[in-house]
Parts: C-alpha cells; sequence; structure tokens
C-alpha cells in the first residue's frame, strides 16, 4: 500500500489541531493510517514504526510539520492530501484560533454585520461580561448571558439597566433560551406552540421544553434567568421581566416558571405578578411549599415531567388533575422489569448510584428519593432535610449517592458533561466495581450544543461497567432516560435505541427513572 | 497599550535596545517570538498569564494581532509591532518565573500526603489522549485512532520507566539515551514527550526544596543538565526553550500556584490548582503532572 508524505516547513499548530486534523484524515475513504506531527527524531521514529515514513519525510526537521497517509492507493493517498490545508485551517478555526477568521471581535463590528439584530449571546470570561452585557444593553439588545461569575451587584445593576430599557436580561449563567423559535445555547428542537416557560434551571426548561414537543404541543417562548435571579439579592427580576413578556405575547395561551425555591418574599412577588397575568400557570418550584402556589390561585406540581403533561392538557383545554395522577403512576408500569433487576441482584447491592450531567434533574432526584432509608447523599445536596453534603474526597459507602457532574469541582479545566462525557464514562465504568450499588441512574441530555452522540458515549460506558460486574458474579441494573426531541440533532429515537441496546431501561422522564430505581431497592430489600 | 508583566528570563532580552524578533507562529491568545539569536519569548494575553517565557499585554486583541512571519523591533522602552502600533515597556512589572521550592520543607508531611492524593487524582481526570491516561482502558482512541500515535504512547510508557531506572540508578548515560528518545515524541508545538519531561524537572526541583539534605548521588542540575543536552536538536524551538526553562525550575503561573498549595491541607484548593495546571494545551498539563508525579514514585530513591 503507496505511503504519501506532504511536509510543511515552519508551520505551527497545536496538538488538538493536529489531532483533529489526523482523524478527519483517517476518515477519508480508501486511507488505513494517517499521522500529522512535528517532524522530530522521535516522531519520525514513530512513523518509520507504523510505516508511516518515506525518504521525504526522513529527511524532515523538528520545526517541520509532517503529514503521512497510508492508504489502498495512490489515488487515495494523495486525495487525502490534497485536503490537508483545508482541515488544518478549519480545525484550527473550530478551535477558535484562526487569525485570519472574518469574524467580528467586538460587538459593535457584529452590529455593523447584523445591523437588524436584537439579541446578543454573550459568552465571555465572568470579569469581562458585565461590561459587554452592559454594553449590548446600551445598544438596544436583549441578552442571553452565558457568562458565569458575574457579580451579584453587576447583575442587579445589569437587569435594572434592561428593565429601565424594556429590554430582558437572560443570565448570567443562563445556558438555554428558546426565542421566536431559535434555540440559544444548549437548546432542544421544539415546535413552536402555545406553551410559554420562563425558568432559573437550564435543564429544567430543556425538559420541560422537550416534554411538551413529545407530547404533541409546542413551545412560544423559553426564558431562561440565570440560576441566581429569584434569590433575595436580585429579587427575581428577569423571571417578572419573563411574566410580563408572556403575558403580552398573544401565542402564549398558558406559562409555566420553573425554579429551585425561590426566597420567600421573591415567591410572593412572582406569584402574584403570575396570578395577574390573567393566564393559566403552572408552577414547578422543586421541593416548595405547594399550598403557598395553590393559594394564589396557580397551579403547583412537583416535578418536571408534570409541568410539561399538566401545561399541555391546560393548553388544550383539559382538565389538569388528571396528568399529575398519570405521572404519578406511570412507574407502576414498570413493576415486572424492577422485579426481575431486583431478583438478580446480590444481598449487599442496597444503594442506588446516581451521575447526573443535569443538575436540575440531580436536585430533582434528590427530592424523589428523599425518604429511602439508609440515607442520601450528594455534591450539591438540596437541604439538609433531604440530603448530605458529600465531604471533600470522601468515599461514601453504605449509602445512596447522586452526583451532579457539571458543578464546578467537576468541571473546572475540563468541558460540561453534557459535552464531553468522558469523566462520567469513567466514573460509569467504575460503578461496575463496587459491589453495594443495586442500580445506576443516568440522564442523557441531547439538542444544539451537546455532544453529537451522548448516549453512545453512555452506552459503551454501560457495556463496560456490566461487564466488571459480571466478572466479579453480579448484575448492574441502569435506569436511563434521554432529555431531547426526534429533531434535535442526535434524534431522540436513536438515542434511547442506543441505551436500550446496551441493556439499560430506558423510561420517559427523570422522576420516573428516580421511582423505578427506588422501586428496584425496596424490592430487594 | 502596553505589557504589564515580563518574565525575568526574558526581560533583559526585551529590555535590549536592539531589540529584534520575528514571529514564529501566532494563535488567539499567544504570539510566539524568535530573535536572531535563538531566544524564544511569547506576548500573551491576561488568559494564558504568567510564564518564564512570556510578556503580557494589557490587551491582546485585534490591533495587536500578529502574523507568522512580521517582524517587531524595540528599544528597550517601547516595541513597535507591524502596521504601526506600538507597545510601551516601561510600566511592565517583572515577574520572577521560579516558585519558592524551598518554603515547601516546612511542611513535609502535608506535602507528600498532597502528592498521594494527586497520585489518584490525575488517571481519573487525565484526557484519554495524555500520557497519564496510559494505563486507564479509557486511553483506546487516543489520537483519533491512528496507529502510529497510539504506539507513540506505548513507547513513552517504555521510555519513562527507563529513564526513571536509569536516574534512581545514577546511570547518567542511560538517563541521556532515555531522554532523547522521549524528547519530541508527540503531536503539536510542544510534543507530549517533552511535556512529562519538564514536569519531572519541575518535580525533581520540587523534591530539592522539599528535602533540605537530599542523598540522590545525582544532582537536580546533573539530571537537568542530560535532559537538555539530549533533548537538543531533537525537539520544536519552542518545546526546547520551555524545557530549558523546567531544567532552570521556571514555571508558569499555574504551576506556582500548585507548587504553593502542595503545602496547605485543603484538597479544595489542591483540586482547584490541580485542575488550572491540567487545562494547559490539550493534554500538555496532564502530561507535565505525570512527569511531575513521577520524580516522587519508588524509583527515584
Amino acid at each position: 500500500m503507496p505511503v504519501a508524505t506532504r511536509i510543511l516547513s515552519s508551520a505551527y499548530f497545536d496538538s488538538v489541531t493536529l489531532m483533529l486534523v489526523a482523524k478527519e484524515l483517517l476518515a477519508m475513504p480508501g486511507v488505513r493510517d494517517a499521522a500529522v506531527v512535528m517532524g522530530t527524531q522521535a516522531n519520525l521514529g514513530l512513523l518509520r514504526d507504523a510505516t508511516l515514513l518515506t525518504s521525504q519525510s526522513a529527511a524532515a526537521t523538528p520545526n517541520d510539520l509532517v503529514a503521512a497517509v497510508l492508504a489502498d492507493d495512490d489515488h487515495a493517498a494523495e486525495a487525502a492530501l490534497a485536503a490537508l490545508d483545508g482541515l488544518l485551517t478549519a480545525s484550527r478555526s473550530n478551535a477558535g484560533s484562526d487569525a485570519g477568521a472574518a469574524r467580528p471581535r467586538t460587538l459593535r463590528a457584529a452590529l455593523r454585520q447584523s445591523p437588524d439584530a436584537n439579541l446578543a449571546v454573550i459568552s465571555v470570561a465572568g470579569r469581562y461580561a458585565a461590561r459587554e452585557a452592559r454594553s449590548a444593553l446600551d445598544h438596544g439588545l436583549h441578552v442571553l448571558l452565558f457568562s458565569d461569575n458575574v457579580s451579584v451587584e453587576d447583575e442587579i445593576e445589569l437587569k435594572q439597566r434592561a428593565a429601565a430599557r424594556g429590554l430582558l436580561c437572560m443570565g448570567p449563567d443562563a445556558g438555554t433560551a428558546i426565542i421566536n423559535g431559535v434555540g440559544l445555547g444548549f437548546a432542544n428542537d421544539v415546535t413552536r406552540g402555545p406553551v410559554g416557560i420562563v425558568s432559573a434551571a437550564g435543564t429544567g426548561l430543556q425538559s420541560v421544553s422537550s416534554d411538551v414537543a413529545r407530547r404533541g404541543s409546542g413551545v412560544s417562548q423559553a426564558i431562561g434567568t440565570g440560576g441566581r435571579d429569584l434569590s433575595e439579592a436580585i429579587g427575581g427580576q428577569t423571571m417578572l421581566a419573563g411574566i410580563a413578556a408572556l403575558q403580552a405575547d398573544p401565542a402564549t395561551k398558558v406559562i409555566v416558571l420553573i425554579s429551585k425555591p425561590p426566597a420567600p418574599a421573591v415567591t410572593a412577588r412572582v406569584l402574584q405578578a403570575a396570578k395577574n397575568s390573567g393566564k393559566p400557570v403552572v408552577v414547578c418550584f422543586l421541593g416548595a411549599d405547594p399550598g403557598q402556589i395553590e393559594k394564589a390561585g396557580l397551579i403547583p406540581v412537583s416535578t418536571l415531567e408534570q409541568a410539561a403533561a399538566v401545561a399541555v392538557a391546560l393548553a388544550r383545554g383539559e382538565e389538569w388533575c388528571s396528568p399529575i395522577i398519570a405521572c404519578d403512576q406511570a412507574p407502576l408500569a414498570w413493576l415486572p422489569q424492577a422485579r426481575a433487576a431486583a431478583a438478580a441482584l446480590q444481598p449487599q447491592q442496597r444503594f442506588i448510584h446516581g451521575l447526573y450531567s443535569g443538575g436540575t434533574f440531580c436536585y430533582e432526584a434528590q427530592l424523589i428519593l428523599r425518604n429511602l432509608p439508609d440515607g442520601l447523599y450528594s455534591n450539591a445536596p438540596v437541604s439538609a432535610a433531604v440530603s448530605h453534603p458529600i465531604p471533600p474526597d470522601a468515599v461514601i459507602h453504605g449509602h445512596h449517592v447522586i452526583l451532579d457532574l457539571g458543578a464546578d469541582e467537576y468541571t473546572v479545566g475540563r468541558l460540561h458533561p453534557m459535552l464531553d462525557p468522558s469523566l462520567r464514562n469513567r466514573m460509569i465504568g467504575q460503578t461496575g466495581d463496587d459491589a453495594e450499588v443495586a442500580v445506576l441512574l443516568l440522564d442523557v441530555v441531547l439538542g444544539y450544543g451537546a455532544h453529537p452522540n451522548p448516549a453512545g458515549e453512555a452506552a459503551s460506558a454501560i457495556r463496560a461497567a456490566q461487564a466488571r460486574a459480571a466478572a466479579a458474579g453480579r448484575t448492574l441494573p441502569v435506569v436511563a432516560f434521554v432529555c431531547g426531541t426526534e429533531e434535535d440533532p442526535q434524534r431522540l429515537s436513536d438515542q434511547e435505541a442506543l441505551l436500550r441496546e446496551a441493556g439499560a431501561l430506558v423510561v420517559p422522564s427523570n422522576a420516573q427513572a428516580a421511582r423505578i430505581a427506588a422501586l428496584i431497592v425496596a424490592e430487594h430489600s | 497599550m502596553s505589557i504589564q508583566s515580563i518574565s525575568l528570563r526574558i526581560a533583559p532580552v526585551l529590555h535590549h535596545p536592539q531589540f529584534t524578533a520575528q514571529v514564529e507562529s501566532a494563535f488567539a491568545d499567544a504570539c510566539n517570538l524568535l530573535t536572531p539569536d535563538g531566544v524564544m519569548l511569547a506576548l500573551v494575553s491576561h488568559t494564558i498569564g504568567n510564564g518564564p517565557l512570556n510578556a503580557v499585554l494589557s490587551h491582546f486583541s485585534e490591533p495587536t494581532r500578529l502574523s507568522a512571519g512580521d517582524w517587531l523591533r524595540g528599544n528597550g522602552q517601547t516595541l513597535w509591532l507591524p502596521r504601526g502600533q506600538q507597545l510601551s515597556l516601561t510600566q511592565a512589572a517583572l515577574w520572577q518565573p521560579i516558585p519558592a521550592y524551598h518554603h515547601l520543607a516546612a511542611q513535609p508531611e502535608t506535602v507528600t500526603a498532597n502528592i498521594a492524593w494527586l497520585r489518584g487524582y490525575l488517571p481519573l481526570h487525565a484526557p484519554p489522549a495524555s500520557f497519564a491516561a496510559i494505563a486507564s482502558a479509557s486511553a483506546s482512541g487516543a489520537f483519533g485512532n491512528s496507529h502510529s500515535l497510539a504506539l507513540g504512547q506505548m513507547q513513552a510508557e517504555r521510555l519513562a520507566a527507563g529513564l526513571l531506572h536509569a536516574y534512581a540508578a545514577a546511570d547518567l548515560p542511560a538517563l541521556h539515551g532515555y531522554a532523547g528518545q522521549l524528547a519530541g515524541l508527540g503531536p503539536g508545538l510542544t510534543p507530549a514527550g517533552d511535556d512529562w519531561l519538564a514536569g519531572w524537572l519541575m518535580g525533581l526541583h520540587t523534591r530539592a526544596g522539599l528535602m533540605s539534605a537530599t542523598v540522590h548521588p545525582l544532582s537536580t542540575a546533573d539530571a537537568a543538565a542530560a535532559v537538555l543536552s539530549a533533548a537538543q536538536g531533537r525537539t520544536t524551538r519552542l518545546s526546547l526553550a520551555f524545557l530549558q526553562a523546567a531544567a532552570d525550575g521556571a514555571a508558569n503561573e499555574a504551576w506556582h500556584n500548585l507548587i504553593t498549595t502542595l503545602s496547605k491541607p485543603s484538597k479544595r484548593l489542591l483540586r482547584a490548582a490541580t485542575a488550572q495546571v491540567m487545562a494547559h494545551g490539550a493534554t500538555s498539563g496532564s502530561d507535565m503532572l505525570a512527569g511531575f508525579l513521577a520524580a516522587f514514585n519508588n524509583h527515584s530513591p
């Protein structure tokens, strides 16, 4: 088989770029092996061992870039090398380091390119974020502020500035929104429809908007507020502005509010504004007292699944009690599977191990599992009444463990698990070695911005974990759910099928998944 | 526009009244320069921050954007860029690139415990394509499934083990041989083999700071000289410059923070400092950390 070589003198690229380009070359038709490396002696030695060294590359110096391709025929090898320049440019551009790319580098330049834009998505280092958001608001733009590490003082000032201009300031730390049908950040592809959402919880917004679409309805607007909006200091300014916007929007027939329990004074203000909207409002304040919500004439729900089910029913003019009952009873349909899984467990397998990429899902699962015997531990505990914090570096034995792998301690210096599942995959694999784990509980989040094949990644890790458990004479039941839609780039049904093929019990919601995990543990005990 | 801080290592070069340098490579947050005398230095943004070869700019944006081949000139007080821009050097603070290793000697038990913790942390968190992840099953598919580079990972493991045995036996020729084979091994501007060697040299400096009376027959200077001489001509210019800095114990801000944190009992701080080190490059930070920890393993008396 022929080897073709190309030498680029004094061409410098970082290793990410070179690895990406080598991967692209390998994927080309007829290419058997490919390497793109600096021409150091060590690397030339590797090329020789891999039968990729030619007389041309043997003469390269350490400051030359060497591309070598082993292919089925000359044509395939030359075609691959012909694509090299384009791949190098594209990869470097994708890595964000292309000096020549014609992308605007300032807000002013971006507005010159798109003078009709009315919303800015801002994702810069926290210390610059407030300045950029202020500038966007001053230019008359609504803002989705993806960045975190913005001070409370800046957040208050930005939201006041937005309110004074009749604009929305979504965030800081707002990971998702759907505005006029356009998904921003980590958004799912949902049809447009009568349900308007205002959410302080990113994956909560994704879950409800996807579930609304799965139930055959659609979303008018989905407004992210950022996780701190309903604190006493911020006062729910964006949620109040969002309710007002949905109140004025004729396409919105039903409003859904999603959050962890707000500060008490903020709760009263938000519920009053929701009541004044004159539209039916479903309130999903996870773990909050439903009595106060009911008293305000609004509809309390306790899970994200219920929020979607009730909102869709209301939009169709149906009564809203039966969807709640249906959601609560759904897990019972899985009882035979739960019993079968429980029957195969060893006596010491007694605990649920939840590895979540979505923070809201982790929170919701803890609320659902709060009454399990033996106690619940989490790196993101809900409250002392629900779960215990995991001490630093402690290994928890003898308890249920529910982890939010998107929390800061797992994401410093690495991508969020919705983008890069490698850490979670390793942790899934390790679960197979833990003799106490009875059920592994997982979420898989689809949508724009998420990993292109998250279920495929999880499925490989599940297989590895189950093989490790089997080697020790155990089974490892896995309960999973996928947050997403058929229209998402990853396609919901394909992703669910991958998990099922790996032996996971795949259910439609996080609440059902958590309850089925609890059923398995209860049946076993 | 101005330069805010300059590493002591490159300050004499940048402050030379007849400074000239050519841009060797330019990235989003850094621009590597080469002087006619062969000295490497870099103009960088705050995102990169202080480092042994770095001058940190007050603003690293469109006007300062340079391309490979551009020439820069300076008179010791001002740096002239192509297209007429100027950078003032007069307000620049001088930054010491060598961490205070000797402070570690005051807390030997804490440092030892933290090193042990790092040994557990690194394999779990290292990216699959790094040397640090070689031993774990997750390394499959590393380097984009390129057979040649997967081969490189395995070779690196063998060579690193050989180098550590050579050091333990105080066998300088063998150490030189293994270092020469590791130098330049792997993709990118700073090949992973160099990153591992740089980390190992940093580890030797840290050990020396930790133990006031070292009993090893090879001094850190001996080992560093052997590595440098072996790497000469076998790796990229930039990577060799980093190796030279590591041989002197010089490191970037993230490493300064980690070295300082080693003597503190807080695992939260240690985790944050470690993550900062590992965030450098695709695998560079993890590869350096793997080399650093190797300096404390059983092969090293």
